[in-house]
């Protein structure tokens, strides 16, 4: 790992106390620890690398679709192409993404806890996903897989091979079965870290909303993710034994794979928004310094996305055949979905309200944040009406919907997470100049690539297409359909290009970014009572519980460019 | 290295306290049987879905399910019995109880893999035929498909049942230290119920 080499001192500057990056060196202090820090900086280098490998599978696609015809690969590369993109990035990328780097990093700290409830298995769930990383390469060299992400049958119970053979598909459900293993531990564990580490004198409703919305989401990985586990599973023994449980031609059915599906898959998606969703809340109250709007509210709300999550999975049916009746029953609950997510974003808005507000990175990416996913929640509605699902569904407006959920809202909620914590994990500041203008770009960016496919989608071109020329296309058609997909196509670039900036200077940071202070932001929450790095055990004594989102107890040191708490306070004086 | 200021705490549990330990081992079991359970209830719906489609109505006899099943199912409830009887043993400061409890258990486990095998092997001739004819297999192969799945986690469970039945010989539980028993009877208990839902489901299938 080369976070290591922050241990050896750069230019003259004095060595540093130990902490848990230095305290134990060597290759296998790292892939043996159970250090809850190092487990959660070994699952974000992780998460990030596999997020540059469906990265470059989406550039694939982007290029191709930039002209009509075949322009770099033909339709069976494209189908694999999309198919692993999209089940990299959920399966490897969003499911773990904030709940097992972030989450695993300040989870305990925030709780001022020594570690997780059971670091065993922490660790394990680690090398659970690595298990399921493993399988998905090996399904790449077995022939790949062209199902889509969704593996709907009969698209994944007829393949290229035939049954009885171990390719693409059988090693990529297959690492979603193990992937979900490692999702359904790392929930349990945070659970219960969740009830039995809290410390004194906090109590449920003093706890940082982050972890209310990792409550939340634990419950979602341990009660959804056995179904998309026992799915999968099925999947691949009616593919290798053909017992007909999906496969219409062995008397199995098929909308029977649609309904237990999205039965886990709908509430993914929460799985994959619900942690970024704390991660706001964190960052706007710390960078408005301004205690944050309707705690409850929000807290609650976590809960309750997550109890309705379970109850709108036919939402993605509309066109399946279910019956009319469960359609309309579907979306009208559909719609009380975006209760909750709504009274998140108002509250924010209003915690913004009259706040001093810093608009360092992290707070540029919460901005971001509450703009993309509005986007995003505002354009689930028409695909909730049956009525204009039917001409949307299975077209860009789609795709644009769930990029701006999954991209413009997930992702950019853990790029927030990860320029707000990342002194605290590194020790070291990354330049704030670059950082402004990385975020600058993929705002932009991700605007240009996506928006656009609103247009598109509205207009009828259809997902999962490699060509849009040709018999059966009005040639005006194929032009506006080109100059569109050309300008989405600019827009990734102007992307990737941020994406790029980022890694460069956040690695630059690693070795020439000035030493952090313990408490750069102004936060509240336990973790910025222990230094950064943290030491091994997080706590030398135990830290202060109060109300952490009272701000009004710390004060700006000059000298130290950060903040501690105020030298007129005892330092009780913030408990409430 | 930093000192470990609750150097009490072991290497891998940051909880200080054994009971609070063990309370937060029992709810993450607690929870992890809940996942499990969620698993087995959903392929038990895919099962009774599939098999009340139109399609497979009455055009297809299968065999009878094995009678050997009912033996099965007196094996397992014994089972429970016996490894509840071994954590009021261990609770009571009573080794012999505990002993003989766990060894009961392990042994009835095995004898159930044993009549479960048996009773697949007596369909193996109706499974050679079914697979030939597309619209039967589900009805042969998902009893398969059930009944193995659920004989997985049998085998999974006697890994812990044994290494706990071996520590329960080096008198290594008290009344008061015996989380190992109590996580294996929790987890016994759980495939009895899971066990019992399946046959039934299945006897009213057939
Ligand atoms: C306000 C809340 C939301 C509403 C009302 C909503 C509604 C919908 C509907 C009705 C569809 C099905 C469209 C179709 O296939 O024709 C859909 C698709 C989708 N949504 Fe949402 N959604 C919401 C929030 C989210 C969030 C927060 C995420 C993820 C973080 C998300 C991710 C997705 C994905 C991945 C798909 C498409 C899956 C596929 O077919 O490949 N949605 N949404
Ligand atoms: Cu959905």
């Amino acid at each position: 790992m080369t976070t290591n080499e922050v241990t050896t001192p750069i230019e003259s500057e004095p060595a540093r106390e130990t902490n848990y990056l230095n305290a134990t060196t060597g290759i296998m202090s790292w892939l043996g620890t159970l250090d809850h820090k190092r487990i959660g900086v070994m699952y974000l280098v992780s998460v990030l690398m596999s997020f540059f490998v469906a990265g470059l599978f989406a550039m694939v696609i982007r290029i191709e679709l930039m002209w009509p015809g075949e322009t770099i690969i033909d339709q069976d590369t494209y189908n694999q192409m999309f198919t692993l993109h999209g089940a990299i990035m959920v399966f490897l990328v969003l499911i773990p993404s904030v709940p097992a780097s972030l989450g695993n990093f300040v989870l305990p700290i925030m709780l001022g806890a020594k570690d997780v409830a059971f670091p065993r298995l922490n660790l394990f769930s680690y090398y659970l996903w690595v298990t399921g990383a493993v399988m998905a390469v090996a399904a790449i060299l077995f022939g790949g897989v062209d199902t889509g992400w969704t593996f709907y049958v009969p698209y994944s119970t007829t393949g290229v091979d035939d049954r009885g053979a171990m390719d693409g598909v059988f090693f990529l459900t297959m690492a979603v079965f193990v992937l979900g293993f490692s999702s359904i531990f790392t929930g349990l564990n945070f659970i219960v870290t969740i009830h039995r580490l809290r410390p004194p004198g906090m109590t449920w409703f003093k706890m940082p909303l982050f972890l209310w919305a990792i409550y939340a989401t634990g419950i979602l990985q341990v009660m959804a993710t056995p179904v998309i586990g026992i799915t999968v599973l099925l999947l691949a023994v009616e593919r290798t034994v053909g017992i007909g449980i999906f496969d219409p031609s062995l008397g199995g059915d098929p909308i029977l794979f649609q309904h237990f599906f999205w039965f886990y898959s709908h509430p993914a998606v929460y799985i994959m928004i619900l942690p970024p969703m704390g991660i706001i809340s964190e960052l706007i109250s710390v960078h408005s310094h301004k205690h944050i709007f309707g705690y409850r509210f929000i807290a609650f709300s976590s809960v309750a996305i997550a109890i309705f999550s379970f109850l709108v999975w036919g939402h993605h049916m509309f066109v399946s055949s279910q019956s009319p009746l469960l359609n309309v029953v579907f979306s009208a609950i559909t719609f009380s979905v975006a209760i909750p997510s709504a009274v998140k974003v108002f509250n924010w808005l209003a915690t913004l309200y009259k706040g001093s507000i810093s608009l360092n990175t992290p707070m540029l990416y919460a901005l971001s944040f509450i703009f993309l996913f509005t986007i995003a929640g505002l354009t689930g509605l028409p695909l909730a009406v049956i009525a204009t699902d039917i001409h949307l569904h299975d077209t860009y407006f789609v795709v644009a919907h769930f990029h701006y959920t999954m991209m413009g809202g997930a992702l950019t909620g853990m790029l927030g997470g990860i320029h707000h914590w990342w002194p605290k994990i590194t020790g070291r500041m990354y330049s704030e100049v670059w950082g402004r203008i990385a975020c600058g770009l993929v705002f932009v960016g991700f605007n240009v690539t996506f928006f656009t496919q609103f247009v598109l989608g509205s207009l009828g071109m259809p997902r999962r297409y490699h060509d849009y020329s040709g018999p059966g296309w009005a040639q005006e058609t194929t032009d506006l359909f080109h100059s569109l997909h050309f300008v989405s196509t600019m827009g990734s670039f102007i992307m990737a290009l941020g994406f790029f900036l980022t890694a460069g200077y956040l690695i630059h940071s690693l070795f020439r970014g000035r030493r952090a202070p313990a408490n750069p932001w102004g936060g509240r929450s336990l973790e910025w009572q222990c230094p950064s790095p943290p030491p091994v055990y997080n706590f030398a004594e135990p830290p202060h519980v109060g109300d952490c989102y009272d701000f009004s107890v710390l004060e700006w040191d000059e000298q130290e460019q950060g903040y501690h708490w105020r030298r007129d306070l005892a330092h009780d004086a913030g408990e409430a | 290295m930093t000192a470990d200021p609750g150097g009490s705490a072991t290497k891998s549990s940051p909880i200080v306290d054994p009971r609070s330990r063990v309370a937060a081992g029992v709810l993450g079991l607690r929870l992890f049987l809940l996942s499990l359970g969620i698993l087995f209830g959903a392929v038990l719906i895919g099962y009774v879905v599939v098999r009340l489609s139109p399609a497979l109505e009455s055009t297809f006899e299968i065999p009878p399910l094995p009678r050997g099943l009912w033996l099965s199912t007196l094996f397992l409830l014994c089972s429970s019995g016996t490894i509840h009887l071994a954590l009021t043993g261990v609770r009571r400061e009573r080794p012999r109880r505990l002993r003989v409890g766990m060894v009961a258990t392990i042994a009835l486990g095995w004898a159930f893999l044993a009549t479960q095998t048996l009773c697949w092997i007596s369909w193996a001739g109706p499974l050679r035929s079914s697979l030939a004819e597309a619209q039967r297999a589900f009805l042969v192969t998902s009893f398969y498909v059930l009944t193995g799945l659920h004989a997985i986690h049998v085998i999974g469970g006697l890994v812990p049942l044994t290494v706990v039945t071996s520590r329960a010989f080096g008198d290594r539980y008290t009344s008061a230290d015996h989380a190992g028993v109590r996580y294996c009877a929790m987890y016994w208990h759980f495939l009895d119920v899971v066990w019992l839902v399946l046959f039934a489901t299945l006897m009213v299938a057939a």
